[in-house]
């Protein structure tokens, strides 16, 4: 039970982006297109969940000074391999992710999962974690990817990352005259996040209020 | 024997914020009637009643904003709609845009303006943003584009930035771009499609000498912001030697020409004297000011902007805070620093004219399109730059 309300925590309560701000840049940057948002979050999932369970498995070997080093080296042989996959099999996505890829190395979550979790939890908790983290990471570039898209293209468009000719899903939501430009600018981006981190907020504090008060009652 | 106690301040002014706010009001809708004036004659009722449909949207959607706002928070919403004095906001902002700018952008800059710039720093007097300023760089960003097909042609800023890098050099030259809009006499007395309530530059300044008489803006912004302009223009047309023009000499008729162009005495008048926004000692608004107007001479000739006014206004505003802060305490025992700090920003201004002469090319040759372009924002701003 402990292990699924680990799973759980990452999703909304604990959310890497709107909970415990890490990773923000890239956040920011690829949240352009759902598209983007989606492939940026399935590399994270892939990486997050791997370097969680190596780091895990070794957290024994490990000694302590060199820690941290030894946790970039696996991150980045990660990345590297991700990277050479999304290359070879999903070019465009490759283009339109451009260094954010690579960048994933330092993305905090990445790290910041490895220090606080994997290097204290074992194996299969440490991998539930990392999928939780990544869901959580995935959720909140695709929420703010949509809002992002919709309101500054007006068209909502997902296509294969695998093959950009098969277009999945392609609605015009609001017509070409009332579209905002400005949330394709960094603007967008920053006023986006800053209102799904409010809303975040103000769940958490209901949800805290409401745990109080059901503790007062027993 | 009885002793009274009160908090102070024990002076209280005659004047209360709603006096103010309602003369504010009452000077910005003369700006407006002037403008509906003369779009009504020029152009016909029908621009008219669009410059009012305008200001009618923008209204309302204040209105919207603040009563949702006022429900979401659980106060009273007759008295938080009093003490707000939105509407200040929705009028200014209103008259910063073009009449061609389609009433859905107006709306979307307001929300914008109204709950961005505003309602979520707290309400009236938290904001550390003009929030009029705000809407106005939202239409910037985002609606360059988006006008309706009233009146196309290019304003007087657009004109002058793109075509003559605001450094028209002979009698020649000005001649060319004074003729597509009537001359020096309409460009100061507002008789062009420009900005709503931003080309009637005397009316402005009419209607702000009554309103600092009152009591109501501080003098002190817009002498130094205009002033100071003025001085530093003054300097460039002498650097970059410009031409006399019909007898005037050159540091007489290029400041003119600063100043009768844009929204700088708008702003100076109406959006950098912002009580909430700009510092509270005299020291501290000479500084602000000064500081505004040595960003809005950088901004109006070395950067891609059409115009300087708008985003002078909205980066001084985040200085405001350390001005006040370290122009806090006894005036007199500060005033040394004071005037060092005067002085620091007179050779800064000094600085900035002589970068701004030495490194802009003077157009001394007429250009074989005389069309007005409008300004394109370069592709480079609207990309992603973070990392």
């Amino acid at each position: 039970m402990n292990r699924f309300e680990n799973f759980k925590a990452g999703l909304i309560k604990d959310n890497p982006v709107f909970s415990l701000y890490l990773g923000i840049c890239s956040t920011l940057a690829i949240t352009t297109t759902v598209n983007n948002a989606i492939g940026m979050g399935a590399a994270v999932i892939m990486v997050l969940i791997m370097s969680n369970v190596i780091i895990s498995a070794i957290r024994k070997i490990v000694p302590d000074e060199i820690r941290i080093p030894v946790y970039i080296v696996i991150i980045a042989t990660l990345v590297k391999i991700i990277q050479m996959l999304i290359e070879a099999y999903a070019p465009a996505l490759n283009t339109s992710l451009g260094v954010f890829i690579p960048l994933i190395v330092v993305n905090c979550i990445i790290l910041g999962r490895a220090e606080a979790f994997a290097s204290k939890h074992g194996i299969a908790d440490s991998a539930l974690d990392g999928l939780g983290m990544g869901l959580g990471y995935t959720l909140a570039v695709v929420a703010m990817s949509f809002i992002r898209e919709v309101l500054a293209t007006g068209v909502l468009n997902i296509v294969n990352p695998f093959n950009e000719a098969q277009v999945w899903i392609n609605v015009t939501l609001i017509p070409e005259a009332y579209t905002i430009p400005l949330f394709n600018s960094p603007v967008g981006a920053f006023v986006t996040f800053a209102f799904l981190a409010a809303v975040i907020g103000a769940y958490k504090k209901h949800a805290d209020e409401k745990a109080a008060k059901a503790e007062e009652v027993k | 024997m009885k002793f009274n106690f009160h908090v102070s301040p024990n002076i209280k002014g005659k004047q209360s914020t709603q006096n103010i706010m309602r003369d504010l009001t009452i000077g910005l809708l003369v700006i407006f009637v002037c403008a509906c004036i003369y779009y009504a004659s020029a152009y016909g009722m029908r621009y008219c009643m669009q410059a009012v449909l305008l200001l009618a949207c923008s209204l309302i959607t204040t209105l919207v904003c603040e009563v949702i706002y006022a429900k979401a928070t659980k106060q009273p919403i007759k008295p938080f709609l009093a003490h707000s004095f939105g509407w200040v906001t929705s009028i200014i902002l209103t008259m910063m845009c073009q009449i061609t700018i389609t009433p859905y952008a107006l709306i979307i800059a307001t929300v914008f303006a109204i709950v961005i710039g505003r309602l979520l720093f707290g309400g009236f007097g938290q904001n550390i943003f003009n929030p009029a300023a705000v809407g106005g760089a939202v239409i910037f960003a985002a609606f360059a584009g988006a006008t309706t097909d009233l009146v196309t042609s290019a304003t007087p800023t657009t004109t002058i930035a793109s075509e003559f890098h605001w450094l028209p050099a002979t009698p020649e030259v000005l001649d060319s771009f004074l003729e597509q809009f009537g001359g020096f006499s309409s460009l100061a007395l507002g008789t062009y499609a420009g900005a709503i309530g931003e080309t009637f530059t005397i009316a402005i300044l009419l209607v702000g000498i009554v309103l600092a008489l009152r009591h109501v803006i501080d003098w002190r912004i817009p002498v130094v912001y205009l002033g100071a302009i003025a001085i530093m223009t003054a300097v460039i047309a002498l650097i970059a030697g410009l031409e006399p023009y019909h007898g005037v000499p050159a540091f007489l008729w290029y400041p003119a020409l600063h100043l009768v162009t844009g929204g700088v005495v708008f702003g100076g008048v109406f959006m950098l004297t912002d009580p909430v926004t700009n510092p509270t000692s005299a020291a501290g608004r000479v500084l602000f000011a000064l500081g505004a107007a040595i960003l809005t001479v950088l901004l109006r000739m070395k950067a891609n902007l059409p115009e300087g006014c708008l985003y002078s206004i909205l980066l001084m505003n985040m200085f405001t805070p350390m001005i006040e802060s370290s122009l806090d305490g006894n005036q007199l025992k500060i005033a040394k620093k004071v005037y060092i700090a005067f002085a620091c920003f007179c050779v800064l201004a000094l600085g900035v004219s002589l970068f701004a002469a030495k490194t802009i090319e003077p157009v001394t040759t007429l250009r074989t399109s005389s069309s007005a372009t409008a300004y394109v924002v370069p592709e480079v701003m609207n990309e992603e730059v973070f990392l």
